[in-house]
């Protein structure tokens, strides 16, 4: 990663000025938007195996699918399953995304179309891909994590890029994370290893990092070129991974307060492409973290699990199941 | 005049065949008979002659036009409707932006759905989900049961499938084959079978936007009046000729046969006696069975109305859809229950019913999905 870039900076200056937050337990995610819920006097009740209905004053004000609330809609949750589509809808309304090298098909793959019934027809004929009837294993990891059915619309953006997941709530930004692929940051002193053993330590206490793989053996250094007792100089990153997932090891800074209002209006108005979409995560690749020059929406995932942001790796947390059931309750109430 | 079909008009009351035989009603007639006799026989001549109607989706479209919105079409079942340069909502196919995906997954299952109303204390018929291969369950629960009950696939397409009224072990076997044959092959809703307490009453839809009944039809199953000397053949012929006149009607008639008729007990040489009501199928099918819908608005009671709004609200996330109920009583809630609730419910039968009053069910519709996007 070039070190002088302003994600570059800041990471630099995360990682060298902060230790990790450390979080012994962390609620599922579900059970955030429950206690949430909970916390503002609502009832929740549940239906089924894997429902919830939300009832305020007797009233049903909202309720949850597995990890999905009712600030989803139907529509909403099909496009965002369907990378061609998802970029069809944000092209239509200039949100910018990654351009494409090959020309696209015309219809998206998973195109099946309803017919409206006389009767008491089901739930149409074109289920989402994402949509089957997944029991609730299904639709969360064994770390209590929702599966994310939202396909990104590219790649994991340019080696320049930074990914920055934002989470919006009606139309709001509640949260940004920047999501740093595994790297190490040298002090002048250590070695490689000694910085990974250090990194597997500070892991260990932050439970939704805890879980992750284990970092790299010198011999998966050696397979990469790097020589586990290579010192790197102070201030020095090493990128020993480039996937930006969780779930391979990637860190999470919080970078709420510092993202411009230009890429922060970016996420809220990928949110907003798509129709009766309420609550969700764009992904953003992002080139300047001072500018929206350059950055592109590469996902908007409805079902992205909001831990993160309640637990970063380094930073602030925010509360997006607050959000999530304050949007509830005022849509509930006008 | 409809605002949506200007070329509509009711034909001439002269129109009606001289031969049409007077319904002379049962020692005990139940809620539909009495229906027939006093909303429908009446009217028997003002079958409403609609032509050039518009499809679900067109009648959507035309009314978020109405509004001053822009449609933009993403491919053959996407659409985004613009309201200055914003994007207000959309149709995936046939359901707008207003349904939730939980809303969406609820209604795919009439036995989740069941759940639902139940847990929002809405009343619903006693039932139970059984699967396919136990169905030495289902006899035993109409062994338990005090009345008749109703065989349906949770997840089945327009009414088929659906048998009213067994009482016997040989109909349930008759209608557990015949629910197994029309469960959703797509459906995510495990191809569970209900068998529920029949409920006898009027078949009513609501449709309910938000918090209000927008339209209400009573469905009606295809019927003949006997003379006395007509087969139910001819008698049904010429009620399918009658309503070529009308356009809905007219592409959705049905082909009746002695398999069509067999679920009667009757087949297309039966002569029904003079005045005498013959159903020529056990449900009031709309889409291909010769049902009717009829227009009850007005006539539906407050309490009918709450309840249909009571169906919509126990699904959360639910903006607008179809409520299906059976009452007694069209001026009375009492013993009325709710069966469904529908999100994907054809508007056609609201705009063009075969009696009684056209309702813009879809301006209500588009205007609802105005408000939400405004919040």
């Amino acid at each position: 990663m070039p070190s002088e870039t302003a994600a570059a900076r800041l990471i630099i200056d995360t990682l060298g000025s902060h230790p990790m937050n450390e979080y012994a337990d962390v609620p599922r995610h579900d059970q955030l938007i429950r206690m949430a819920l909970r916390r503002r006097r609502v009832e929740i009740r549940p239906v089924g195996e894997r429902s919830l209905v939300f009832v305020f004053g007797g009233v049903v004000v909202g309720g949850m699918d597995a990890t999905v609330t009712t600030l989803v809609s139907a529509h909403a949750r099909r496009i965002t399953a369907n990378p061609q589509l998802l970029r069809r809808h944000l092209e239509i309304q200039d949100v910018a995304v990654e351009a494409l090298d090959e020309p696209r098909a015309d219809q998206p793959a998973d195109d099946s179309a309803a017919e409206p019934s006389d009767e008491a027809q089901e739930a149409g004929s074109g289920v989402p891909a994402g949509d089957a009837a997944a029991a609730p294993a299904e639709n969360e990891d064994a770390a209590g994590a929702p599966t994310e059915n939202s396909a990104p619309i590219s790649g994991n953006g340019s080696a320049a890029s930074s990914n920055v997941r934002v989470f919006v709530v009606g139309e709001r930004v509640c949260a940004a994370l920047m999501r740093v692929p595994l790297l190490v940051l040298g002090d002048g002193q250590s070695s490689v290893r000694q910085l990974l053993d250090r990194q597997a330590v500070a892991r260990s206490k932050h439970v939704l990092l805890a879980r992750g793989p284990a970092l790299p053996s010198d011999e998966s250094l050696s397979a990469l070129g790097v020589s586990p007792s290579r010192v790197l100089a102070a201030g020095e990153l090493l990128q020993l991974e480039d996937s930006s997932a969780l779930s391979e090891n990637a860190l999470t800074i919080d970078v709420t307060d510092a993202m411009p209002d230009s890429l922060l209006e970016l996420a809220v108005e990928a949110v907003a492409a798509v129709p009766g979409l309420n609550a969700a995560a764009a992904d953003l690749e992002i080139v300047d973290l001072e500018s929206a020059e350059g950055a592109v929406v590469s996902a908007v995932i409805p079902e992205a699990d909001i831990r993160p942001a309640h637990f970063p790796a380094y930073g602030e947390p925010h509360d997006v199941a607050g959000a999530i059931a304050e949007e509830i309750l005022l849509r509930a109430s006008r | 005049m409809h605002p949506d079909n200007l070329s509509a008009a009711p034909v001439k009351t002269d129109a009606a065949p001289a031969s049409r035989g007077q319904l002379a009603l049962s020692a005990e007639p139940d809620a539909l008979e009495r229906f027939i006799a006093e909303q429908v026989e009446p009217r028997f001549g003002a079958l409403h002659r609609w032509q050039n109607t518009m499809t679900h989706e067109m009648l959507l479209h035309r009314a978020a036009k109405r509004k001053q919105m822009t449609i933009t079409k993403i491919n053959d079942s996407n659409v985004l409707f613009f309201l200055s340069g914003m994007v207000v909502g959309g149709m995936d196919a046939v359901v707008t932006s207003l349904v939730s995906h939980q809303a969406r997954r609820v209604s795919a299952s009439k036995a989740m759905t069941k759940k639902y109303l139940q847990a929002a204390e809405v009343p619903t018929p006693k039932g139970r989900a059984i699967n396919p291969t136990e169905y030495s369950r289902a006899v035993q629960h109409l062994k338990k049961s005090s009345g008749p009950v109703a065989v349906k696939p949770s997840a089945g397409r327009a009414g088929r499938g659906i048998t009213p009224r067994v009482t016997t072990e040989a109909q349930l076997r008759q209608a557990w084959t015949s629910a197994m044959a029309a469960r959703s092959a797509t459906s995510s809703a495990r191809y569970v079978i209900m068998v529920e307490e029949h409920r006898p009453g009027l078949d009513i839809r609501a449709y309910v936007v938000g918090e209000s009944v927008v339209g209400a039809i009573v469905r009606i199953p295809f019927y003949v009046i006997g003379d006395g000397s007509s087969s139910v053949a001819e008698l049904a012929a010429a009620e399918i000729e009658r309503r070529q006149s009308n356009a809905y009607l007219a592409g959705r008639a049905p082909r009746v046969t002695d398999a069509f008729l067999a679920p009667m007990g009757i087949t297309t040489q039966s002569v029904p006696e003079s005045g005498a009501l013959q159903l020529l199928t056990p449900i009031a099918d709309t889409a291909r069975g010769g049902g009717l819908a009829v227009d009850v608005l007005d006539l539906l009671s407050e309490e009918l109305k709450d309840l249909a709004v009571d169906g919509l609200l126990a699904v959360p996330g639910l903006g607008a859809a179809a409520v299906d109920m059976l009452a007694p009583e069209l001026n009375s809630a009492t013993e009325a229950v709710v069966l469904d609730v529908n999100p994907y419910a054809n508007l056609m039968q609201f705009h063009y019913p075969a009696y009684g009053t056209a309702r813009k069910i879809n301006d209500p519709i588009i205007d609802q999905l105005l408000h939400r996007a405004s919040r």
